[in-house]
């Protein structure tokens, strides 16, 4: 039902990581544009005053555009795989489709 | 045969697609933990929320060993091929998301250590399991073809597995530059600030739903490719 609503989701691993990558790309620039929250938590990670938050933000979007770019190009590596894969089986078929009518052929030769 | 589709049954694809909206929503709710919700850490800045990507990805990669292990012990048993195809397509997906954690890892690394990798315990032992998970892959590419290779594999995987309970526990078992354990079983309870551990456990479900969606993609393309291996022995 929901694959009919959305012709999209036929190409599901591609489209879908296709989407969070370009959510989580943009994530970085929330953090650098300074909407990140400075709340006190009482946690053993302590919080400071003197430290700039913001100072490490190249390795943060470092990591975010490398994680995703791993998911989405295992993604684009699986769907190559599917492609090859349809392609062998449509080698097959015609494969088989050539032996039936040659089986077809000498059969009806051999009914003359 | 030959007309037989490739892709999994009705009930599969309904499965797949729940997997791809909760993925999203989770992966959009994760976003907004991450950068609004969960507080700046004091002393690392910034770049402790690669944290709530690291973490959770290591975990999966942990689990994935875990998951072929299993799989591996049932084929050994039963001889199934599903399970065979499951822990192949556990073991690529694991080798994914291990390289993941060990490049966020050295990343995350060099502004909080000064260095971009250390022979710690914890990530050398992370590296021996991604170089298992390899020469796990690379056995079933290039090893005997077939039900041997299958349990060739099976045997390497449940050698490799010992691996992942001695990385969870290697910061508490060794002196390590790596921090103690925050989450887990083995973890005390106020590891990490409530905000925070909403954050990671929310981005843990996210990625697990990535990970469940691209080992069932696997899944299929293993059980399709191996299919139309035997039909073209068989044409043969």
């Amino acid at each position: 039902m929901l694959r009919k609503a959305l012709p999209i989701a036929k190409s599901a691993p591609v489209v879908l990581l296709g989407l969070i990558m370009a959510a989580l790309l943009a994530a970085p620039v929330y953090a650098a544009s300074g909407i990140v929250d400075q709340a006190a938590s009482a946690s053993t990670f302590a919080q400071a005053s003197d430290s700039n938050p913001e100072a490490n933000l190249p390795f943060l979007f470092a990591v975010y555009i490398l994680t995703w770019a791993g998911f989405f190009g295992y993604a684009f590596y699986m769907s190559r795989r599917q492609r090859d894969m349809r392609r062998e089986i449509d080698a097959l078929k015609q494969v088989l489709q050539g032996r039936k009518e040659q089986d077809n052929a000498s059969s009806h030769e051999e009914s003359r | 045969m030959v007309g037989r589709p490739v892709r999994a049954s009705r009930g599969g694809d309904h499965f797949r697609d729940v997997l791809i909206v909760a993925g999203a929503i989770l992966m959009a709710a994760t976003l907004y933990l991450t950068f609004l919700y969960a507080p700046t850490d004091a002393n690392l800045g910034v770049s402790q929320r690669i944290f709530y990507f690291h973490v959770p990805v290591a975990i999966l990669s942990l689990l994935s060993v875990v998951v072929v292990a299993v799989a591996s012990a049932l084929h050994l048993f039963r001889k199934g091929e599903r399970s065979d195809a499951v822990a192949y397509a556990s073991a690529e997906v694991g080798f994914v998301f291990c390289t993941i954690a060990i490049v966020t890892g050295a990343i995350w690394a060099k502004p909080v250590w000064g260095v971009w990798w250390t022979w710690d315990p914890k990530l050398t032992l992370t590296l021996v399991l991604w170089f298992i998970y390899a020469s796990y892959l690379m056995l079933r590419a290039f090893g005997p073809k077939g039900s041997q290779g299958a349990r060739y594999g099976a045997v390497l995987a449940l050698i490799g597995a010992i691996d992942a309970p001695i990385i969870y526990y290697a910061a508490e078992l060794w002196r390590s530059t790596h921090p103690n354990l925050i989450i887990g079983p083995a973890a005390p309870g106020d590891a990490l600030d409530p905000k925070m551990l909403v954050a990671v456990l929310v981005s843990l479900i996210a990625f697990a739903v990535l990970f469940v969606f691209l080992i069932i993609e696997r899944y299929n393309l293993k059980k399709a490719e191996t299919d139309v291996d035997e039909i073209f022995q068989y044409a043969a």
